[in-house]
């Protein structure tokens, strides 16, 4: 898509833009294809009866000079147009007033572009709250704009903002800023213009107070931990019983497309194929949704800047900034909604390492093979009078997950994404109510974009996976259990096939060919191995595991059994996850190299744990 | 007159900025976000395990990492 006529927000880091945009325009629409831009702009409409407005919002930038990628997107669409989004015809240069030097040095770069402009003046709530003073008419003087001042919580000034936008065509074009030969020289025009149009009487007090907790080199670290824990546990366990629900919603449909549909294959490819991977899409969306509201009311009321300057020493051993934890930790739960939040990060290669390690970290998914395997194999005694041996092995797989994937990220800093341009830089913004609107527009965007772009992919990676395992068909006679008629029709397909066929090659990691097409099914999603197993070994696994645990003890070698623990700590076994990769990266290069490195470190992880274990 | 380095003042001295030195882009940053030679500013604190550095001028608060790619002399006033 090419966008040709529109007017474009823009304006510094936290200025109140994107809230802004949220609030005047709703809904919106992802525009353009930027390789390797991870931050896109997105596109709204400003409407009412007859005529109809296009409205681009594009990163926030503190100066016209770039130091990032995506800083270099903006310029380009401002200064002369992308090749997938034309300049704009006019600017709404959002200047928020408790920050209003650092606006009116990115006016002054702006204003030389010379493009018709207007002025929505942000914040003059927070001047207001501090006994503040900020003289929008002699910014109107000034720069020769009309200026509009928002309240954002009352919406007081939206209205008279709306009616400007649709007038776009009798915008100014701003007054000739000064010429500047330094930084220096624009630093100090903007400090003394500051100077001229802002009184403030009186500290943030409500700011300098909070963060003497929040900063606090004790309490700042317990509150983070505990902020961090209540994150932790809303996507690892508040979000269960909204998957449990979806899981057994889909599950009942399926059954009842089973039973209804004529027996054959029609009916196997709406249940097993259609139903289950349209079933396998939508269970991420809790955890999708829980996650990015945290992470929008974090960002949105200053705190996660605040939680980057924290955990940035602890990061930077690794290579990585601070904001890197939250997209980490959030991949405990699941790969999916984590890699969707980098784009809080703000550097490109950061952003990149992030997302390329994050299916590292041990998620969700893991956790139904490890319990299986170590219930099995792994003798429930006590150690050291108080651990359970099972239980400091699982807790031994989860650390090993995330330290190997620091450890990965500190090698790819190191060598194909080294050379930040700028190193940790951030500017604390006030504490401020997140609104309500601007969060509900953000999450639901988020979602929707999850179904339709991320979800199309994964919908058709599962009917290729249910094609594989469902052909060549076989004739089923009636008289064997259906459980065995299963085993011989997965046994025989195109999937067991390949198991068998390359087999051979997981052979020196001490796999058989049944548990190479165990590894091969659970590509749908790791946990499918367990259902997999159950009906390659004919056991029944609906309600309980107990007797395929039985039959696993007794017919797979101890150390094949660590060697498939082994195996599942790194490799990158889920469609879902790399169809986020390609969404998130642009291309499908990123998810393929994912894909080799995390497999050559799970064949070299197993193939050691199993030559030690037999 | 003390030249020091951000690393080894206490919290809450305030100093003069003398120069920055090193990583081109980061320094053109700083200098765009008004940290320029000649501002006074005041250490507001430290992250823990010497992470980043918190500062404050005018009405301005910025937290960096003072890494080895840039080198900032001060001259500390109280």
């Amino acid at each position: 898509m090419t966008i040709n006529s529109h007017i474009a927000f823009v304006g510094t880091p936290n200025c109140g833009k994107t809230t802004l945009f949220n609030v005047l325009t709703g809904m919106r629409k992802k525009v353009g294809n930027f390789p390797g831009i991870t931050i896109e702009p997105s596109l709204g409409n400003v409407s009412t009866g007859e005529k109809s407005i296009a409205i681009l919002d594009l990163p926030g930038l503190y100066s016209m000079l770039a130091a990032s990628l995506d800083e270099e997107l903006t310029m380009q669409v401002l200064q002369k147009g992308h090749p997938s989004i034309a300049q704009p015809h006019g600017i709404v240069f959002v200047m928020d007033a408790t920050n209003i030097e650092k606006s009116l040095y990115l006016y002054s770069q702006v204003a030389e572009l010379g493009i018709p402009m207007i002025i929505a003046l942000t914040m003059v709530d927070g001047v207001k709250a501090r006994s503040g003073v900020i003289d929008d008419i002699a910014i109107e003087r000034l720069t020769g704009l009309s200026v509009f001042p928002i309240v954002g919580h009352k919406g007081i000034g939206l209205d008279a903002l709306k009616q400007a936008l649709l007038q776009d065509r009798e915008w100014n074009i701003p007054n000739a800023p000064p010429t500047f030969e330094e930084i220096r020289d624009r630093v100090h025009w903007s400090r003394n213009t500051a100077d001229a149009v802002l009184t403030i009487k009186e500290p943030d007090t409500v700011t300098s107070r909070l963060d003497s907790i929040l900063l606090h080199p004790i309490g700042g670290i317990l509150s983070f931990v505990f902020i961090m824990a209540i994150f932790f546990q809303s996507i690892f366990s508040w979000a269960i019983p909204f998957m449990d629900l979806i899981e057994s919603g889909f599950s009942s449909l399926e059954q009842l497309a089973l039973q209804h549909l004529p027996p054959g294959l029609f009916s196997d490819l709406i249940a097993r194929g259609l139903i289950a991977g349209v079933g396998s899409v939508i269970v991420f969306l809790p955890q999708i949704i829980i996650l990015n509201v945290f992470v929008v009311i974090l960002e949105d009321c200053g705190y996660l800047a605040r939680a980057a300057f924290l955990v940035d020493r602890f990061m930077g051993i690794f290579g990585l900034q601070g904001r890197s934890f939250i997209p980490l930790l959030g991949s405990y739960a699941c790969a999916i909604p984590g890699i969707m939040s980098a784009r809080i990060i703000p550097s490109h290669r950061d952003r990149m390492t992030t997302m390329l390690i994050a299916p590292l970290m041990t998620c969700s998914a893991r956790l139904p093979v490890y319990t299986l395997i170590i219930s099995a194999f792994i003798p429930p005694m006590i150690i050291g009078r108080f651990f359970s041996l099972q239980a400091v092995i699982l807790a031994g797989l989860y650390i090993l997950g995330g330290l190997t994937g620091l450890l990965v990220a500190f090698v790819m800093k190191k060598s194909m994404f080294k050379g930040d341009v700028i190193p940790f830089l951030i500017e604390f913004p006030p504490y401020r109510l997140p609104s309500l609107k601007s969060l509900f527009v953000t999450v639901s965007d988020k979602a929707l974009d999850f179904l339709k772009s991320a979800g199309t992919v994964i919908v058709a990676l599962s009917l290729v996976l249910w094609f594989l395992s469902a052909f060549p068909r076989m004739e089923i006679t009636d008289s064997i259990p259906e459980i065995q008629q299963q085993q011989m029709q997965l046994e025989q397909s195109y999937a067991g096939q390949m198991g068998k066929a390359i087999a051979p090659v997981f052979a020196p990691i001490g796999f058989d060919w049944k548990l190479t097409i165990g590894v091969l099914g659970s590509f749908a999603a790791r946990e499918v191995f367990v259902s997999v197993m159950g009906q390659l070994y004919g056991a029944d696994t609906t309600n309980s595991d107990a007797s395929l645990r039985e039959t696993l003890q007794q017919t797979i070698p101890f150390a094949s059994a660590l060697s498939v623990l082994a195996f599942y700590v790194y490799a990158l076994q889920c469609i879902s996850t790399m169809g986020i990769l390609k969404r998130e990266t642009g291309s499908w290069k990123w998810p393929a190299f994912a894909f080799v490195y995390m497999f050559i470190l799970a064949y070299g992880f197993a193939y050691i744990v199993h030559a030690i274990a037999s | 007159m003390i030249l020091e380095t951000l690393r080894n003042i206490p919290i809450g001295t305030t100093a003069i900025l003398t120069s920055l030195e090193g990583n081109p882009v980061f320094i053109r940053r700083l200098n765009e976000m008004g940290f320029l030679p000649g501002t006074k500013f005041r250490l507001l604190r430290r992250a823990p395990f010497g992470g980043p550095v918190e500062v404050s001028y005018g009405h301005t608060r910025i937290a960096f990492r003072p890494d080895a790619s840039v080198t900032i002399h001060i001259h500390v006033l109280s």
